[in-house]
């Protein structure tokens, strides 16, 4: 009986979102933290917001059965509905994106003069708060959407909206970090980007950890909780999704950049390569983390949707 | 004639008997045959449980359709208000206003909700709503050999419906889903 309703054209969406929203939300906190030391992080995440949620939100209006009526979500609030509340969040919040990359776009791009004022705007302390709470609203809400329905077994577990966002940041700095290392920009000196590329890392660490614990805390609650919980763990550790759980999610995603965090932490990093293999590893591992990113939540999408409860 | 079944505060719910159901797949039919559906749309559709080993083996059939809930998940979830509950208890989908997200499906604990592939809405069991109102009953019920369900109105006193709850023991569908589905079930 049950089919994929939601297919990866779904994922990407949730996966695209999660990636601009934790850009901003890096940005905004290197902002806020840095005081201007960290100005290309700001300037590399405002680059990276506006895109994938743009690419993403376009892919979800071609999952509609009718796409052409995706404008329906725009003239209605639905109190009760997640999808609504978040058709909402998500359009202040691609908005704010866009003011905040927009007095970094070239002089003769500005075809609609308004950088001055864009520029005033995303500057105000004010405005950067309610952009950082978007953008956690952003990436909060792509897992409250699947968490909320008692359907689900899999998805009606506490902790998904929490993996959701720990994973939407560690997926941001990845994007940020390929950003860094490809557009490395003319005005960047060495100095600080060694030091962006550190707070980068340790910024990484601080929520892979709680990302790998919460999705640990996930699997342990639906195991005990047994039932219907468990029998939808079941799929992910040993049936049709294990290959794609336990090499990517968690190996891809999780274990190999643990173990890069910790080696670039630990200092002992770097004395025997060269500059090259330094930005190959950098490159590969950030890389990593968004297929470990985007295979989460595919497996989670599809798992939750082919297990539920059994009527009887 | 919309008006006058709200008005009179009917409450419909079905009583179905599996005991009694022998798998014809009549009803499954006749629901396709009531709402043009294409043959592999269908709105109710015979769940089949076995249980046991020889000689304690046991078999029995569910017959499922929308189980038009008092708190129904699909109409919660809902983003444009296209799925809608009836003051009289019927679920129903406003194909007009529906985008086709298909949340409401996942949000279904009883996958009963189909996608109109041709017209991109989503839609489900009415009850047969258009026969309810003329005061026949649901083509599933009209057409079973068994007399497996009842239809009928909980809000009227003399309605035979009653005489089933109060005779046999009843349970609804995944109970612990706290749906409260208007459908309650004999089963044996």
């Amino acid at each position: 009986m049950t089919r994929i309703f939601w297919d990866y054209t779904v994922a990407f969406y949730l996966f695209s979102a999660g990636v601009s929203a934790g850009a901003l939300i890096v940005a905004i906190v290197a902002d806020l933290i840095g005081k201007g030391r960290y100005a290309h992080i700001v300037r590399m995440g405002a680059w990276v917001a506006p895109v994938p949620v743009t690419l993403g939100t376009l892919a979800l209006v071609f999952d509609l059965e009718r796409p052409y009526y995706f404008w329906r979500l725009m003239i209605s609030l639905e109190p009760t509905s997640v999808m609504s509340i978040g058709a909402w969040i998500l359009l202040f919040f691609t908005f704010a994106s866009v003011i905040f990359v927009y007095p970094y776009l070239p002089e003769r791009y500005d075809i609609l003069k308004i950088r001055q004022k864009t520029s005033q705007i995303s500057s105000t302390k004010a405005f950067r708060i309610i952009s950082l709470i978007l953008a956690m609203s952003t990436a909060l809400y792509t897992g409250v959407l699947l968490n909320l329905l008692v359907a689900r077994p899999l998805w009606n577990t506490p902790l998904l909206p929490l993996i959701f966002l720990f994973s939407a940041i560690i997926d941001g700095i990845a994007a940020i970090l390929i950003m860094l290392y490809v557009i490395r920009h003319k005005s960047l000196g060495q100095d600080e980007f060694m030091s962006s590329r550190k707070f980068l890392e340790r910024f990484d660490l601080l929520f892979l950890v709680p990302f790998i614990v919460s999705v640990a805390g996930m699997m342990a609650w639906l195991y005990l909780s047994g039932g219907h919980g468990a029998k939808a763990l079941s799929i992910i550790t040993g049936g049709s999704f294990a290959i794609t759980f336990w090499l990517g999610v968690v190996i891809i995603g999780m274990l190999v950049p643990l173990a890069y965090d910790l080696r670039m932490m630990s200092g002992r990093h770097g004395q025997e390569e060269t500059e090259g293999n330094k930005r190959l590893i950098a490159l590969s591992v950030a890389s990593s983390v968004l297929i470990g990113g985007f295979l989460l939540r595919y497996v989670l999408l599809y798992a939750g949707q082919l297990t539920g409860p059994i009527i009887n | 004639m919309a008006e006058d079944t709200v008005k009179k505060l009917q409450k419909w719910v079905m009583v179905i008997d599996s005991t009694k159901c022998v798998q014809c797949h009549a009803c499954t039919l006749a629901c396709q045959n009531q709402n043009s559906l294409e043959p592999k749309e269908f709105f109710n559709r015979l769940e089949e449980r076995e249980s046991g080993t020889f000689p304690a083996y046991r078999r029995k059939i569910i017959p499922v359709q929308c189980q038009h809930c008092d708190e129904p998940p699909c109409v919660t979830v809902c983003p444009v208000g296209a799925s809608y509950k009836r003051k009289d208890g019927v679920v129903m989908v406003n194909f007009e206003t529906c985008i086709g997200c298909k949340y409401c499906i996942l949000a279904c604990p009883y996958s009963v909700r189909v996608v109109n592939e041709a017209e991109g809405y989503v839609h489900k069991c009415t009850f047969c709503i258009e026969f309810v109102e003329q005061g026949q009953k649901p083509a599933c019920q009209t057409t079973c050999p068994m007399g497996v369900r009842t239809f009928g109105d909980l809000n009227d006193p003399n309605d035979p419906v009653h005489a089933i709850l109060a005779a046999k023991r009843t349970v609804r569908l995944l109970a612990e889903m706290k749906t409260l589905p208007s459908i309650y079930y004999v089963m044996g």
